[in-house]
């Protein structure tokens, strides 16, 4: 009996090894809006220090010390068409009820050299318009765990051509309880997050609730 | 021969053991299965959380070290004195971050009770491993990324392949352990006189109270070359499952090492790399050592009868060498996957 116990206690410790960010996001969202309605989210994610040096290693082509837009393309096409396996780690719910994004548009990578930092811009477009006069809530986690995303401190999402009188409201993340986080975690990488799951960890995602009456 | 009670609770002991092992490391290498960078470059460590009540508080702390990891080579690049703090730092962060998957630390227990061997040489290998993985992200970054210039996306691509060649090469040394672990059973069954193939196991002694230590065959039924066999065994076994370890470099050494390389002290990032596989090394030593006191139990169960005590350990030793099999072939399977996908 001993040896079982102490083989349990080899055993489990090394699977409680839990996933942990290894990327760092600070985002800046804008929601565009067109004639009354969301058409799309466009978001700005800056990269920690670390995965900036990395992603952007062997791309100075021209060896002028600087990351160009050009010389970056390639890496940003990697960056979305992987991102789109995981969703773009950004859900989107009218009234409660989950839509879905279309192909995204308008990507490119900015490098800043004094700060070392490396930018994802890219806009997803909603499938279907959705009615600025909904309760739209948007939320932008990773369930894997394997980047933290963070709302900028400043001016974190910023409206375009919204209607008159909307009322946006930004929740940052609560710490997930334990259970939840194991839930997530034990969700291999090739299958999708089901609804309801999603569901709850999205309440400790980073999120923003707009609803406009004009 | 008739088992009683407690060898048969013995039995039974050994069949949990295995059947938790199995089902522990099937949930880990299927949740391991295909793990993709969302960004494409990168090679992340998916796992499973089995802990409850401190997940999100070990999450905070492996995040946090990560960053002041980071931090503290920025830090070594403007003033040397943060030598200290980097060497502190990178310690703890191989000691914290070994508890995670990617250190071989199940590859290793399962090979030392396959093989029989002595907790010291566990550890050893423990030590040789780590220091492997950090050999590997250093020569990694240092010819790819100081050398060629390589891109992420190539160097993303490059860790892949060589993990795939180290996962080829577990399964071949699993195989060689299943392989001798049959002819050891072989050789029990037959009853016949063990004799070098099936050294640690006993088909011919009957006398009840004869004592034997189980790491060492006695010498009076074997060859005077006993010692030197098992060191070439040893030394032959050790090579290919510490590199097989060894090419599966840790993601975090490679992203500080490639984070030192662009702020111009590489050498910074090195001394990172082998500070953290002596921290690695300290946290997989633990596992081998509770390892080694959960298998010193079993001569200590199982009373009387060698032949048993010596079936229980030669059960164990098979089961293991099964295991070390089924991660080489598991993880060859995912990180192929991986590639191809």
């Amino acid at each position: 009996m001993r040896a079982f116990l102490v083989f349990l206690l080899v055993v489990f410790p090394s699977l409680s090894a839990v996933a942990h960010p290894h990327v760092w996001v600070t985002a800046n969202s804008r929601l565009i809006f067109d004639g009354g309605n969301l058409v799309g989210v466009r978001h700005a994610w800056a990269f920690d220090l670390g995965y900036s040096a990395f992603a952007v290693q062997g791309l100075d082509e021209n060896g002028d010390g600087d990351f160009s837009r050009k010389e970056l393309e390639e890496l940003a096409q990697v960056n979305v068409e992987s991102l789109s396996e995981f969703d773009f780690f950004t859900y989107i719910f009218e009234n409660e009820t989950e839509k879905t994004f279309a192909t995204p548009v308008d990507y490119y990578l900015d490098w800043q050299g004094d700060s070392g930092v490396l930018t994802l811009h890219f806009t997803l477009p909603l499938e279907k318009p959705m009615r600025a006069s909904a309760d739209i809530a948007i939320e932008m986690y990773d369930p894997t765990i394997f980047v933290d995303f963070r709302f900028a401190e400043d001016n974190p999402v910023a409206l375009d051509n919204p209607p008159a009188n909307c009322d946006l409201k930004m929740i940052k993340p609560q710490q997930m309880e334990d259970s939840l986080l194991e839930a997530l975690l034990q969700i291999p990488a090739d299958m999708d997050v089901p609804e309801e799951l999603l569901r709850q960890a999205g309440n400790f995602a980073n999120a923003v609730e707009i609803s406009c009456t004009g | 021969m008739e088992m009683d009670e407690k060898q048969k609770r013995r039995r039974r002991n050994n069949i949990l053991i295995f059947a938790s092992l199995i089902l522990a490391i099937s949930v880990l290498v299927i949740t391991n299965a295909f793990a993709q960078s969302p960004f494409g470059v990168g090679v992340p460590e998916r796992t499973v959380a089995t802990n409850t009540g401190i997940t999100g508080y070990i999450l905070q702390q492996q995040a946090e070290f990560h960053k002041s990891l980071i931090g503290a080579i920025r830090d070594f690049k403007e003033s040397s004195w943060a030598f200290w703090s980097l060497a502190l730092l990178s310690f703890l962060y191989g000691v914290f971050h070994a508890a995670g998957p990617g250190h071989g630390k199940a590859i290793l227990v399962s090979y030392t009770l396959a093989s029989g061997d002595t907790v010291k040489k566990g550890v050893a290998l423990s030590f040789a491993a780590a220091m492997a993985q950090a050999v590997c992200a250093i020569l990694l970054i240092g010819i790819a990324g100081a050398f060629l210039n390589m891109t992420s996306m190539a160097i993303t691509a490059q860790a892949q392949w060589l993990e795939l060649a180290g996962w080829g090469m577990l399964t071949v040394l699993g195989l060689v352990l299943v392989l001798r672990s049959a002819r050891s059973f072989a050789v029990f069954f037959s009853g016949t006189p063990a004799v070098a193939a099936g050294h640690n196991v006993h088909g011919h002694h009957d006398h009840p109270h004869h004592h034997h230590d189980h790491d060492h065959c006695c010498g009076h039924d074997h060859g005077p070359d006993r010692e030197q066999t098992e060191t070439i065994r040893g030394i032959m076994d050790a090579i290919p499952l510490i590199v097989s370890i060894g090419l599966r470099p840790c993601t975090g050494a490679v992203i500080v090492l490639v984070f030192a390389l662009a702020n111009g002290v590489l050498p910074a990032g090195i001394f990172s790399a082998f500070t953290m596989a002596l921290g690695t090394g300290l946290t997989v030593s633990l596992f081998i050592v509770a390892a080694g006191a959960g298998r010193a139990t079993i001569p200590l169960l199982v009373s009387g009868q060698n032949r048993t005590a010596g079936l229980a350990i030669a059960v164990l030793k098979g089961a293991a060498a099964l295991l070390v099999l089924y991660f080489g072939i598991s993880l060859f399977i995912a990180a192929a996957g991986g590639l191809l996908y």
